[in-house]
């Protein structure tokens, strides 16, 4: 898409040389060829040092925009990086895109459907109903269950398990919303990536980035009814117990394990081999590894079995 | 398959006479065709008085097997466990099983897909997307509705209603951690049963047991996003209302209410006519019928209620 008729979708002025846009991404992420966005003054040291082709600003992030890059004025900037989103994202399926490929030993059901650009590693099962989009690769050895739905552009490795009714790669949770109170879609262009040997239970989520990537590393075991927001990268060998969420944007390090019903919100850090207790809910980051937590708001689980003991007495008092 | 055979796998030498094994079971239920396995020295009791043949235990162990036993010595036992167990998983699809059998009056959808070897009742209805996995058995006048997914071997009692996406019979969340914190999967070979007159939501999670079977009884009803553990025993005509959970091994007696968003943590005993509400977080045995609970950590409602008033005032 060229710059001029993003410039004129958004209502922003532009009048100097064309060129073809290939995508948008975030401000750190963005290369030469692609759109960013700046939704919010927190994150003007990113403006400064992104590379990105173009970035859409209003009048008091303009002075930030880097020479290397086109400033795009805008009222909103985050309501018109909505706006601009759908115009990027991927037709749902493409029957252009060549038949799927299947590894030798696999046996896929005539029930299951594969779309084109799809491809399968060697000696997988893959069962009734289960539905793997365009361009979704999937490694050696890998166990899909009935009615898992795998949304285009997923990547899973090789040896994954992936229990009935699970969906990978649904829409994030995201929207823009204007000042009536009105939200519009930010359309996930992002995917997620899954490496090897993960095994996920049944009726769990885990969505796809708005851009870039969600990411589950080696070796990471997800039990039921488990929500993984949009972005999140979930560390090596971390376990995440039935019904506990990981909202957007939070990163984990290695060995974490999220307790039944515990979750996370967004935009934190979570440092490796910290143990969340069943029910704990972390709205900070942690910094410090190797620690068990438990609670809301979030202690230290000593601290809070000594929380409960005062709360016991206070009830015995008078 | 031959003891002699499961050694190899696991790179052990056996000791005693070579047995066939059917398949394997915890130490207190196992057969005497069955394998078994002790972790720990609190286990040596139980160890002593087993029914089973054959074992696979640590070196400071063998003193307290039962005479004429086999065995294998393993390093680390829970790891040499979940290597064993992936040799006695049955295949994903059982091709050679007979058949499909459904009895007279059963509308089973063309967009839904049955294994071979399942059984299904009279009257009974099958949506469409919905999985009956190889050997499951439904009873008469069951509801499927669309995309359930019933893993092999579950059993499905009559007058079930199943509402659209659950699950029945996943592998349980059941794995041994080695020293470098990687998870050795333990393969989940029990199944689920369930008696006649439940009514399960929609988009419920019901694991498989790792031996032996998860058990829902007659006239248990489920609402929406409930999740049961591998080998919970949910007792009859207990109410379970949506996004409640139960850790694994966890036994419920008859007409227990457990309200929205409580769960209970694995391998609890909660005495019959318990009531839970809403958000209760149960992490001991009840033995006592009849309590009404709240909170979490759990306390008597009456209690929970005099301490949120106390809290009330503490911030005023």
């Amino acid at each position: 898409m060229k710059i001029s008729e993003i410039a004129s979708i958004i209502g922003a002025k532009y009048d100097k040389e064309d060129f073809e846009v290939t995508g948008m991404n975030t401000l750190k992420s963005a290369s030469k060829t692609e759109l960013s966005f700046v939704s919010n003054s927190k994150y003007i040291n990113d403006i400064k040092d992104s590379q990105a082709g173009a970035i859409i600003v209003d009048v008091n992030t303009v002075e930030f925009v880097p020479s290397g890059s086109i400033a795009l004025v805008v009222e909103s900037p985050y309501w018109e990086m909505a706006k601009l989103s759908k115009y990027f994202a991927p037709c749902i399926e493409d029957e252009t895109l060549p038949t799927p490929k299947i590894g030798e030993g696999s046996s896929i059901s005539p029930k299951a459907e594969i779309a084109n650009g799809a491809t399968i590693g060697r000696n997988c099962t893959i069962l009734a109903h289960v539905y793997i989009g365009a361009n979704v690769t999937i490694g050696d050895n890998a166990i899909i269950y009935p009615s898992v739905t795998i949304y285009r552009d997923c990547k899973i490795g090789s040896d994954c398990i992936i229990h009935a009714n699970t969906t990978i790669g649904s829409d994030g949770f995201g929207f823009a919303t204007s000042k009536l109170g009105e939200h519009k879609k930010i359309y996930q262009n992002g995917n997620v990536v899954i490496e090897d040997d993960v095994e996920i239970g049944s009726s769990t989520t885990i969505d796809r980035a708005a851009f870039g990537t969600t990411f589950i590393k080696k070796g990471v075991r997800i039990d039921n009814l488990v929500q993984v927001g949009h972005n999140s990268v979930i560390g090596e060998y971390s376990v995440l117990v039935s019904q506990s969420g990981i909202s957007g944007s939070t990163t984990m390090g290695r060995n974490v394990v999220m307790g039944g019903q515990s979750a996370t919100a967004g935009h934190l850090e979570i440092a490796p081999f910290t143990t969340m207790a069943a029910r704990s809910g972390v709205t900070k980051s942690i910094k410090k590894s190797g620690l068990t937590f438990a609670g809301f708001p979030l202690m230290e689980h000593r601290l809070w079995l000594k929380l409960q003991a005062k709360l016991a007495r206070l009830n015995k008092s008078h | 398959m031959l003891l002699s055979e499961v050694a190899t796998h696991l790179k052990s030498d056996f000791i005693g006479d070579d047995l066939e094994i059917g398949s394997m079971n915890e130490l207190s239920l196992a057969s005497h065709t069955q394998l078994t396995f002790a972790t720990h020295k609190k286990y040596a009791a139980t160890l002593s008085s087993s029914q089973a043949k054959a074992f696979l235990i640590p070196q400071n162990l063998i003193e307290y097997l039962p005479e004429g036993s086999s065995y294998i010595v393993c390093e680390d036992v829970s790891i040499s466990m979940a290597y064993a167990t992936k040799l006695f998983a049955p295949k994903l699809i059982d091709f050679d099983a007979k058949d499909v059998v459904v009895g007279d009056g059963s509308f089973v959808d063309t967009m839904a897909k049955v294994e071979n070897g399942a059984v299904i009742g009279r009257d009974v209805t099958i949506m469409a997307g919905s999985y009956i996995g190889s050997n499951v058995v439904i009873g008469d006048r069951t509801t499927i509705y669309p995309n359930v997914t019933i893993y092999r071997d579950c059993v499905i009692g009559s007058d079930c209603i199943i509402h659209a996406s659950t699950i029945i019979g996943a592998d349980g969340f059941g794995f041994s951690h080695t020293k470098q914190g990687e998870h050795i999967k333990i393969y989940q070979n029990g199944n689920v049963v369930i008696e006649d007159d439940v009514e399960i939501g929609a988009n419920c999670a019901i694991d498989r047991a790792v031996f032996n079977s998860t058990l829902i009884k007659k006239g248990v009803k489920f609402d929406n996003f409930i999740h049961i553990a591998h080998n919970c025993e949910i007792g009859e005509y207990s109410i379970f209302v949506a996004q409640s959970g139960v850790g694994g091994s966890t036994k419920l007696g008859r007409n227990c209410v457990v309200s929205g968003q409580s769960a209970f943590s694995d391998h609890l005993d909660i005495a019959p006519f318990s009531t839970f509400s809403a958000r209760s977080g149960v992490t001991k045995s009840i033995a006592k019928s009849g309590g009404v609970y709240s909170g979490y950590p759990l306390m008597d409602h009456r209690e929970w209620r005099r301490l949120q008033a106390k809290i009330a005032k503490l911030n005023s």
